[in-house]
């Protein structure tokens, strides 16, 4: 019955955004208002009839109804609840429905809070989210419906879900990285309008900044979520491999991070208007990209859905995306051409056109190294693989000069700085790098040069930031009388964007503290009996003991699995440190598919990572993966401290007044 | 079910038993996780060595990587390995088919190739014979494969270029001011006017 519910209702909301389209096309022709009234009513119905499915196939995972073919493939009976809930977005069916659910309740937020705002700009913006929305309506509708039931007669029990994506952070993950990809349609409709009808000013810029904020952070947090998972579930003891799925996730977010930094240039100056157009642009055409390499299977990953016919759609809407963008680029061209000019090469305005020179420059060396593979095939008719080592030779030294530029880019002056300010804003921070580097070369020998070049950076981007609240704060107290913390806090009130992205470097410095860190890993494997001793550096692993649980020992917790877990005790320095269980598990609802659960104990400054190979059960004998990463952690509190800035940019309690008004 | 079983079963002894007798408890040296990441493991579709390690075509290779690399090298015991991985008997019958060429093949050209102190790019060479090229994780530094290297470098000295040509043709030109006296050429030729004049004046 919900079946059949969420299929009408898929249906009929398909009918009703063709409506909402056709309406909004008079509405735009006739300049009649009723049309543009009974548009936004016919998408609200269709983006509510969307949310309603997207809640009806959820209810069939829950409830294990088997008769649907999707529900059977992704869960079963012994799938915890949760995991059920989850596999909404675990196949290609369910995830596209959930795509098009996230969009629905955007497409809603955007038509209620502008309801009298930008009567210009809406109804290009309601068409083109209505586009965005009849393309994977389509989708669902025709190619991969999640509603499709097995056929007569035959009784099928679920599958099961993948054991990997049986992780909280994949309850949490998948929703964060739709809601940033797909959250760059709004900017990207708000684009659209603003060329279609010339309304070029500052109006649709303010807009899209804020609802690029957003989406941008969630993307973040999407993505290093997704490291997380990574990290704990995949056990090889890395974050990022460079995937061409994770890359995927990467490549909007670079150019979204350009676009947030040159925008400013066009709040500021009323520059760049051309450049900010492509780059919005750009950046959802790249969510397009992303999703169609995940789901074309034009690149092998682990992380793609299996190879579908949908391939050919996606490549054909993005044409589509890219065409209309480039013809109305063109089409505008004179109208985004700007009259202001810079002063000087040595300026702030330079700076952020070169870092957003490097974040284009990274976007494409990241294309380039995703496709390369396919590229060389249409070539040569070989398929050449390209892995994390090229990306890494690649990226690290691009990396490394954007992490410079975070530190330049706040000490020149907006127009003109001149010798005399660099040589001051300069000379201290620059020192203080150098010297930190050097003394941390030689207290703990290193001898790596990009780690040492990396220290030296962290230093030198920590010292500018701190010059300019120091500053920044000495200024307000000396004019206001303020104490110390009230001139601190106020500072930041009156200029959230400035002292939020300050905050947000320093996020982006604290992550590659730890991006660095990982030049000092180290992993050992070891065979070892119960009640064997071995000594890692200063750490001693003893294992203690080994065992077997499953649904009859442990009915609770080992529904859908059987595992044999091992007890280590670790001492650290001679006194102990953790009592640690690894697990290699067998997961029986997935034709006792292998997966090792990991062990991890988080510290500051390194973590202690255990992955089971397997144990034998008759003699004891473990095989064990031990690696000790570095400064894992502060790619995690770097993110904290980068969500931390994004808020005080953003200033939700003006973005919803503002939304509001 | 019994069958599910004994794949398991089997699976646990082979790992435990290639593990056992090979020299571990010792971190890697820099150049054995160096090597680990710039092969691509024979399972799983993505990802290199570094990243996989729970199938038993990839622990075996790590094995093999481990006794070329190390400082006791002996070659008996690689070409047991080698055969040992790369045999139908072996870990074929667990459904992984890492290699291209026959055993036969794989073993002569080891006990051909495989020497003492052998470098990073002599053994990923040995392992591209022995699985195709598709095992490197990186394009090679020529043919094809250049274009991948250098297109990134390209792309970054084209952009630097091209933004700094756009500030140049951003910044303001300064105001040229035009002078109000005559250019040196105008003067000399008003001299001689005047000259002209006053001689015609007679003063």
């Amino acid at each position: 019955m919900y079946a059949l519910l969420g299929n009408s209702l898929l249906t009929i909301s398909f009918i009703f955004t063709i409506y909402g389209l056709i309406a909004t096309l008079l509405n735009i022709r006739n300049k009649d208002d009723r049309f543009l009234r009974s548009a936004k009513v016919a998408f609200i119905s269709s983006s509510a009839m969307i949310l309603g499915s997207a809640l009806a196939l959820i209810h069939e995972l829950m409830v294990s109804n088997f008769d649907i073919e999707y529900v059977a493939k992704y869960t079963s009976a012994e799938t915890p609840a949760m995991f059920k809930f989850s596999g909404l977005w675990a196949g290609m069916e369910g995830s596209l429905l959930f795509w098009l659910a996230i969009l629905s309740l955007y497409f809603i937020f955007v038509i209620l809070q502008n309801r009298t705002r930008h009567p210009k700009l809406m109804p290009w913006v309601i068409f083109t989210l209505g586009v965005i929305q009849i393309f994977f309506l389509v989708m669902s509708n025709f190619f991969e419906n999640p509603f499709t039931l097995i056929p007569d007669g035959m009784i099928v029990t679920g599958r099961g879900l993948n054991p990997l994506l049986q992780h909280w952070a994949m309850l949490i993950h998948p929703p964060l990285l739709y809601l940033g990809f797909i959250g760059f349609s709004i900017p990207f409709a708000f684009a659209m309008s603003a060329i279609i009808t010339k309304n070029l000013d500052a109006v649709w810029i303010q807009t899209t900044r804020r609802w690029t904020l957003v989406t941008w952070i969630l993307l973040t947090l999407a993505v290093v979520l997704g490291g997380k998972w990574a990290y704990v579930e995949l056990g090889w003891g890395g974050y990022w491999a460079w995937d061409p799925v994770e890359n995927a996730s990467l490549l909007p977010w670079l150019t979204g991070t350009a676009y947030l930094h040159s925008v400013l240039i066009q709040e500021k100056k009323n520059m760049l208007r051309l450049w900010n157009m492509i780059l919005i642009m750009l950046t959802f055409a790249l969510t397009i990209f992303g999703t169609y390499l995940t789901r074309s299977g034009i690149v092998s990953s682990v992380h793609a859905f299996g190879a579908t016919n949908l391939g050919i759609w996606f490549f054909g809407f993005l044409v589509l995306i890219l065409s209309v963008s480039i013809f109305l680029l063109i089409l505008r061209r004179k109208d985004l051409k700007s009259d202001n000019r810079l002063e000087s090469f040595v300026s702030r305005e330079s700076g952020f056109l070169f870092n957003n020179m490097l974040f284009v420059a990274m976007m494409l060396a990241v294309l380039w190294g995703t496709m390369y593979p396919v590229f060389s095939e249409a070539v040569s008719g070989y398929k050449i693989t390209v892995g994390s080592p090229y990306f890494n030779r690649i990226m690290v030294p691009l990396g490394l000069i954007l992490l410079a530029l975070t530190g330049i880019g706040p000490l020149l002056a907006w127009r003109k700085t001149s010798p005399r300010s660099l040589r001051r804003n300069f000379l201290w921070p620059v020192v203080t790098g150098l010297v930190a580097a050097a003394l941390w070369g030689v207290l703990y020998d290193v001898k790596l040069i990009y780690p040492l070049l990396s220290a030296a950076l962290i230093v030198f981007v920590m010292a500018t930031i701190s010059m300019e609240f120091y500053r920044g704060v000495k200024a307000r107290k000396r004019i206001t009388g303020e104490n110390i913390f009230k001139a601190f806090f106020s500072m930041i009130d009156k200029n959230r964007s400035r002292y939020g992205g300050y905050v947000v470097h320093v996020g982006i410095v604290m992550m590659f503290a730890g991006f660095t860190g990982k030049a000092f890993d180290k992993e050992a494997d070891l065979s070892m009996m119960p009640g064997e001793v071995r000594t890692l550096r200063n750490y001693e692993i003893v294992y203690q003991d080994y065992w077997f649980e499953s649904s009859e020992t442990n009915p609770g917790t080992r529904s859908n699995h059987v595992a044999k877990v091992v007890s280590l005790d670790i001492n650290k320095d001679g006194s102990h440190f953790d009592d640690m269980k690894p697990e290699k598990r067998f997961y029986t609802d997935q034709d006792n598919q292998p997966h090792s659960n990991v062990a991890v104990k988080t510290t500051l400054n390194e973590d202690f990572y255990v992955v089971l190979g397997d144990v034998d059960l008759d003699t004891g004998r473990a095989t064990l993966k031990v690696r000790i990463n570095s400064m894992v952690t502060w790619v995690w509190l770097g993110t904290l401290v980068l969500l931390l800035g994004t808020l005080i940019s953003i200033n939700i309690e003006e973005f919803f007044r503002r939304k509001t008004r | 079910m019994n069958n599910r079983k004994s794949i398991i079963s089997l699976i646990t002894v082979l790992m435990i038993t290639l593990f056992t007798g090979t020299a571990m408890g010792q971190f890697k040296t820099d150049r054995q996780k160096e090597l680990e990441s710039i092969l691509m493991a024979p399972c799983c579709g993505s990802g290199t060595m570094a990243e996989h390690d729970d199938n038993q075509a990839t622990l075996n290779m790590k094995m093999i990587m481990n006794a070329l690399t190390s400082d006791n090298f002996d070659k008996n015991e690689i070409l047991s390995l080698v055969e040992r991985t790369y045999s139908n008997s072996g870990i074929y019958r667990l459904g992984f088919s890492p290699a291209q060429k026959p055993v036969r093949e794989i073993i002569k050209y080891t006990e051909k190739t495989v020497h003492p102190g052998m470098t990073m790019d002599e053994i990923v060479d040995y392992f591209s014979w022995v699985h195709d090229g598709k095992i490197r994780s990186m394009p090679k530094h020529s043919g094809i494969g250049q274009l991948a290297w250098k297109m990134p470098a390209f792309l970054l000295i084209m952009g630097t270029i091209l933004i700094s040509l756009v500030i140049q043709s951003y910044i303001k030109k300064p105001i040229v001011m035009q002078s109000v006296g005559a250019s040196a050429a105008e003067k000399s030729e008003l001299e001689k006017r005047i000259e002209k004049e006053m001689k015609d004046l007679n003063i």
